[in-house]
């Protein structure tokens, strides 16, 4: 985590949290971490940041708060087997050590 | 109208831009991608291929070498610098068929958020104090605290702050400063 703070910044000291959907919004892929690693309710947040974006649009990239401390980034993505959607959960509020 | 939740963040908001992300499979085929990553990647690295397929060296064998690192129990993130200005933060995602790699590349020219704000936005060295903190979490008291200053300067630099960045709150302030272009309030 070290290394993420030096080249990401105070305001970035996290790695955010990919989370993988189908086109069903069904997840596919969560990060393979522990999950005391995780947001709290990370899938419930995730699953809801989808639901709300397939209801907002198909096609743009939303940013939403999901918590005072919490963006979720959701996007759509392509490859060459089919799409996917991304929600991306990236803490955005890391106090400094004083 | 865009709503604001309780703590005065703005709830939703549409961006211009997305992370560049890439999603490998575990043989490191790209499996889903920001395309203008792989594009950009390819320009980094002077190595046209074929960007159906993975990621261009060095930076595919960087990936490859992080992966090998890993204990398979514990680490699943980490950064490399395979190439100048380009970082590499790579994690490790599981899903039902296996595991994944997410690959997000970073441009690390713009490594320092606040002063690439301050060139773009005309901040002054003030205005990049308050920046700093307020991204930190500070509320405007504890900002006033650090910065020994009235809590009503503080909030006058806010409102500046807001005014050159053109956005409406904090959080919009947030993105803009960070880059993510945000251009549409979603109704």
């Amino acid at each position: 985590m070290d290394d993420a703070s030096q080249f990401l910044g105070v305001q970035r000291r996290n790695f955010g949290w990919v989370y993988v959907l189908d086109e069903d919004l069904r997840l596919i892929a969560t990060p393979a971490l522990s999950d005391d690693s995780l947001p709290e309710n990370a899938s419930t947040l995730v699953r809801d940041a989808a639901m709300r974006w397939a209801h907002q649009s198909w096609q743009h990239e939303l940013l939403m708060s999901v918590g005072p401390a919490l963006f979720a980034r959701v996007f759509p993505m392509h490859g060459p087997d089919g799409s996917c959607i991304v929600v991306y959960l990236e803490p955005f509020r890391e106090r400094v050590p004083r | 109208m865009m709503t604001e939740n309780g703590d005065g963040h703005a709830d939703i908001m549409a961006l211009r831009s997305k992370p560049r992300l890439i999603v490998l499979d575990e043989s490191l085929r790209i499996v889903f991608a920001d395309w203008t990553a792989i594009l950009t990647l390819m320009r980094a690295c002077d190595n046209p291929r074929d960007p159906l397929e993975s990621l261009p060296e060095p930076l595919n064998g960087a990936v490859r070498d992080v992966i090998a690192s890993w204990d398979a129990s514990t680490a699943a993130e980490a950064v490399v610098e395979p190439i100048p200005d380009v970082a590499l933060r790579v994690s490790r995602l599981r899903g039902e068929s296996g595991s994944y790699i997410a690959v997000f590349c970073e441009n690390l020219a713009r490594r320092d958020d606040i002063k690439h704000a301050a060139d773009t936005f005309s901040l002054t060295r003030r205005e990049q104090e308050v920046l700093r903190l307020v991204m930190q979490g500070f509320s405007t008291p504890e900002i006033a605290a650090e910065l020994t200053i009235a809590e009503t300067t503080v909030s006058d630099y806010f409102k500046q702050l807001l005014r050159k960045t053109g956005a409406k709150n904090r959080t919009e302030m947030i993105a803009r400063v960070l880059g993510w272009s945000a251009h549409k309030r979603q109704e």
